[in-house]
């Protein structure tokens, strides 16, 4: 009887399509920052392959390999930060892991998840600080290309808001579904 | 001492966070930020502040970036059938040898240690190809994760190596001559890997259990047919460095170029082999460099906590004699290495260590290969240890047991330090040799 | 009150700044009657590269730094002036401009919160090659490894294949002819024991940059005046002992390389100079452009008080 339905119920069902709602935003997310970093590790191999054929053939540069490149592995490093978290592919001492159960399993892996979120929270607060200046007083690489420093800063603060975000509905998955097991990089 | 008292509550932090199950990154950031407020009342502000620009330095630098594109790698080989051919071809050529294919951790990390200048991207890319074989055909698993653990770390002893020439640049040494002295030492370690290897399997065979019948001389020769590709990416990627075309950083392209045109050139390019192995190979550098750049940060921290000098001074203090010194050193590098990586020890322990070892009458090129040693031996020394992290993340054993499965090839290791010590030679005779002193 | 300064330097405690540093640190703690304890970090041990000390010191999350200036140019372009190519051909040209400009550099600082206390010289910087470079034919196409955005512009504009990467490439490039030459100091090379796989050293003089050792503006407000004093003594004392280093430095460096078998070519004709100079004037011209008439007035400045 749907009518019959009480106020409770209707939350819980509520409160379970926000659930998925926002578990299905984040994965999006994390797929889309994940291909832009495949993305990026493709770029990368092909800087350096430009180069090598620059310098080898042409004896010219790009004058920018070394920099462009470890832009794109912070970006790619940060930005599929929550998807890695995602699958389960960051690693940890799983000691502990091993001898609980139940809801003590539950409260260590929260506890774990906070703890994380607390520490890159502060991380984003102060990246955030960084990029802020670095925009404000239009900072930029003490090299030929003079890139603007604050475009490098804004993607890590994008990658660490993703993963501030995935790492909030893991813990609503693990209250949800009990928690994960860990799994190895494939 | 109060540096002991220091590093005893990093000790601590380092249990509580990661025993805890934090992941390794985060609670690396926590040990260090904790360590700073409690022990040196800095300031959160200020730790934030220190922590930001840091953090995205060591994200942003080049010299990590061979990791990624050395993990793609070994992700292609191991989704086409150069890794299975690989193995097909040393299972005949290996089947007289005691231990069989688990030489191919050892030889192939030798091997790729001659390519790639970080031990990170030899473990990762050795044991990407060589592990889930090894399982599959029975091996150890012990005897597996501990050889690849070792050896792993090889890439930094043999030449191109990032620390020899971190060292180089500080201690104002030849870094050709680095390079060249540690070509034997590593030989040499690798050789102690197999003998440990062959000695252990003659023991217990089950360890190495055969896979087939005894081999012929065709299927020997039919082995070596299916080395050919291997053959030929090691001799572009290797060519490529000795020739000049590319430096050690840029040879890890070069490699996945190759692999990727042999992979067309087989047929066996698709959608599924590029775009899964691209992902996968996301994923577990952003697992290895979230752990660097996070390492980094515990390296500044100890900076500023004042660990390594006040401990490498105490040591400065004590007048002690050479093998005496050598000694206590490599017990401090050892305990040292526990905590940090190995670029961070070398940094910040050796302005006060190298004129030590200079006053005690030590040549600084062979006092590099003992402190390459060192470094090497705290790859793989728990709690924070990159190639058990990197072979945990591989096989999602968790890094006690890895550790467990790298101890007697840390011992292994120390032999070879002592051996070094007493026969400086082995580093020393052919940079004197090549540059005629 | 006591206090307790960690300071940070990218370069070694050999070089010319942690020689200075040394003298700057043990004159401060005399001086201070061992109030100001600083503890040097070395060769970056404690984390920071001279890019990131701009901003450290300015922040706090530094008290002190010694930096080189030409990094952190992306955050302040009057920092660019002491590495401008061919501007100082000498010590006292170097010395000169350094004092000309300190009031422009101690308000930059001031205004990012900070106090400059003295500067430090890096020897001159030449190319070393196979060969001796003395004319633009034989330096056309001669794959020449710089250290900074200027280096390489003055260098491409010279008719050389400049070719940028990192330091820690360089020598395994040279052994393996990956390139062929390298702009930097006889000290730069013969730290890096260049004479194995090169011959000559043309010494072009093509800059002396500058390293400056500042301090965050709250900690230098918080000091007393006798610490003040002190610091300010210890500044005077390392600043005299890196510029009284300077040529005997140099003089050591050339003997260390003709002993290793290296060509040091110290008379450079002057018409290459020249065409060398006019390949760095788009470096001036980008520079001006960036900070004015300010730059402007301290190169006639320098200039006015070089020619009298
Ligand atoms: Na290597
Ligand atoms: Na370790």
């Amino acid at each position: 009887m749907r009518g019959a339905a009480s106020i409770e119920d209707r939350k819980r069902i509520g409160a379970s399509v926000l659930i998925k709602a926002f578990v299905k935003v984040n994965d999006l997310a994390g797929n889309v920052a994940v291909l832009i970093s495949s993305a990026l590790l493709v770029y990368i191999v092909g800087h350096i392959t430009v180069e090598i054929a620059m310098r080898h053939f042409f004896e010219s540069s790009t004058f920018s390999m070394d920099e462009f490149v470890g832009y794109a592995i912070g970006a790619m490093t940060f930005l599929s930060l929550a998807h890695t978290f995602r699958y389960r592919k960051h690693i940890r001492v799983s000691i502990l892991q091993s001898f609980v159960k139940g809801r003590v399993a539950l409260a260590v892996e929260l506890l774990c998840i906070a703890f994380t979120f607390g520490i890159t929270l502060f991380l984003a607060r102060y990246i955030w600080r960084t990029l802020e200046r670095d925009f404000t007083r239009g900072t930029v690489s003490p090299t030929l290309t003079e890139t603007p420093i604050w475009m490098v800063d804004a993607v890590i603060f994008v990658g660490l808001v993703l993963f501030l975000s995935q790492l909030l509905a893991s813990a609503v998955l693990a209250i949800r579904d009990g928690v994960p097991e860990d799994e190895a990089v494939e | 001492m109060e540096s002991l008292f220091v590093a005893f509550v990093i000790l601590l932090l380092v249990m509580f966070f990661l025993g805890l199950g934090v992941w390794v990154f985060a609670g690396l950031l926590l040990v260090s930020t904790v360590g700073l407020v409690f022990l040196i009342d800095m300031p959160l502000d200020r730790i934030g502040k220190i922590m930001s620009p840091l953090v995205i330095r060591s994200a942003t630098s080049w010299e990590i970036s061979a990791i990624p594109m050395f993990i793609w790698m070994g992700e292609i080989m191991l989704r086409t059938d150069m890794s299975d051919r690989l193995f097909r071809g040393l299972s005949p050529l290996t089947y007289h040898l005691p231990g069989r294919l688990l030489h191919t951790n050892i030889m192939g990390s030798a091997l790729f240690a001659a390519i790639s200048g970080s031990s990170a991207a030899t473990t990762a890319t050795v044991g990407k190809i060589t592990l889930a074989e090894l399982e599959k055909r029975n091996y150890s698993k012990m005897l597996a994760f501990g050889s690849l653990a070792g050896a792993g770390s090889l890439g930094l002893l043999i030449p191109p190596s990032i620390v020899m020439i971190v060292y180089g640049v500080l201690a104002e040494v030849s870094i050709s001559r680095l390079f060249a002295a540690g070509v034997i030492p590593g030989l040499m370690i690798a050789s102690l890997y197999a003998g440990y290897v062959m000695v252990v399997s003659l023991m217990n065979p089950e360890v190495a259990p055969p896979d087939r019948e005894k081999p012929g001389l065709r299927e020997m020769g039919k082995g070596l047919i299916d080395l050919i590709p291997i053959a030929i990416l090691i001799f572009i990627v290797l060519g490529s460095i000795y020739s000049g075309i590319a430096t050690p950083s840029e040879a890890a392209a070069v490699g996945v170029v190759a692999t990727l045109i042999m992979t067309v050139l087989t047929r066996q390019m698709s959608r599924e082999v590029f775009f899964g192995t691209l992902v996968s190979s996301v994923q577990t550098s952003c697992m290895i460099a979230a752990i660097l750049i996070a390492a980094a940060f515990l390296s500044t921290a100890m900076g500023f906590l004042h660990v390594p000098q006040d401990v490498a001074n105490a040591i400065g203090a004590l007048d002690l004699s050479p093998y005496q010194l050598i000694f206590i050193l490599a017990i401090f590098y050892v305990l040292l290495g526990m905590f940090l990586e190995g670029i961070s020890i070398t940094v910040m322990s050796l302005p006060i260590t190298l004129p030590l070892i200079l006053g005690a009458g030590f040549d600084p090129i062979w006092f590099g290969i003992f402190l390459v040693i060192m470094v090497e031996l705290a790859q793989i020394t728990p709690p924070v240890g990159f190639n058990l992290f990197i072979i945990q993340g591989l096989t999602g054993t968790p890094i006690m047991r890895v550790a467990l499965a790298a101890l007697p090839f840390f011992i292994l290791m120390c032999v070879g330090v002592v051996l070094l010590t007493l026969f400086p030679d082995i580093a020393l005779w052919l940079p004197n040799l090549l540059f005629n002193k | 009150q006591d206090v307790k300064w960690d300071m940070a330097n990218e370069y070694q405690d050999t070089s010319i700044h942690g020689q200075a540093q040394k003298v700057f640190t043990d004159t401060a703690r005399e001086a201070s009657g061992g109030s100001i304890d600083i503890t040097n970090h070395f060769g970056g041990s404690i984390g920071y590269k001279s890019k990131e000390h701009f901003d450290a010191v300015a922040d706090g999350a530094l008290p002190i730094a010694n930096t080189s200036m030409g990094q952190v140019a992306g955050i302040e372009p009057m920092f660019l002036l002491s590495s401008l190519p061919f501007l100082v051909g000498s010590a006292e040209d170097a010395r000169l401009l350094w004092e000309v400009a300190r009031p422009k550099y101690e308000e930059v600082f001031a205004r990012n919160n900070q106090v400059l206390l003295y500067a430090s010289p890096w020897p001159p910087a030449g190319i070393w090659a196979k060969k001796a470079i003395t004319s633009t034919d034989e330096l056309a196409g001669v794959k020449t490894r710089a250290w900074d955005a200027s280096g390489t512009s003055t260098l491409i504009n010279a008719g050389a294949a400049a070719i940028q990467m990192s330091w820690a490439d360089v020598v395994p490039q040279l052994a393996t002819g990956g390139i062929d030459a390298v702009l930097t100091s006889a000290e730069g090379g013969t730290n890096a024991k260049f004479w194995e796989h090169l011959s000559h050293f043309s010494a072009i003089n093509y800059s002396m940059s500058l390293n400056m050792t500042h301090v965050n503006k709250d900690e230098w407000d918080a000091l007393t005046d006798d610490q003040r004093a002190a610091l300010l003594t210890a500044s005077e004392a390392a600043s005299e002992a890196a510029w009284g280093a300077l040529a005997t430095r140099v003089a050591e460096n050339y003997a260390d390389m003709e002993a290793n078998g290296i060509t040091v070519v110290s008379e450079v004709p002057s018409e290459f100079l020249g065409q060398l100079s006019s390949a760095g004037e788009q470096v001036y011209a980008d520079w001006l452009e960036k900070v004015g008439a300010d730059g402007q007035a301290i190169l006639d400045e320098y200039r006015a008080q070089k020619g009298s």
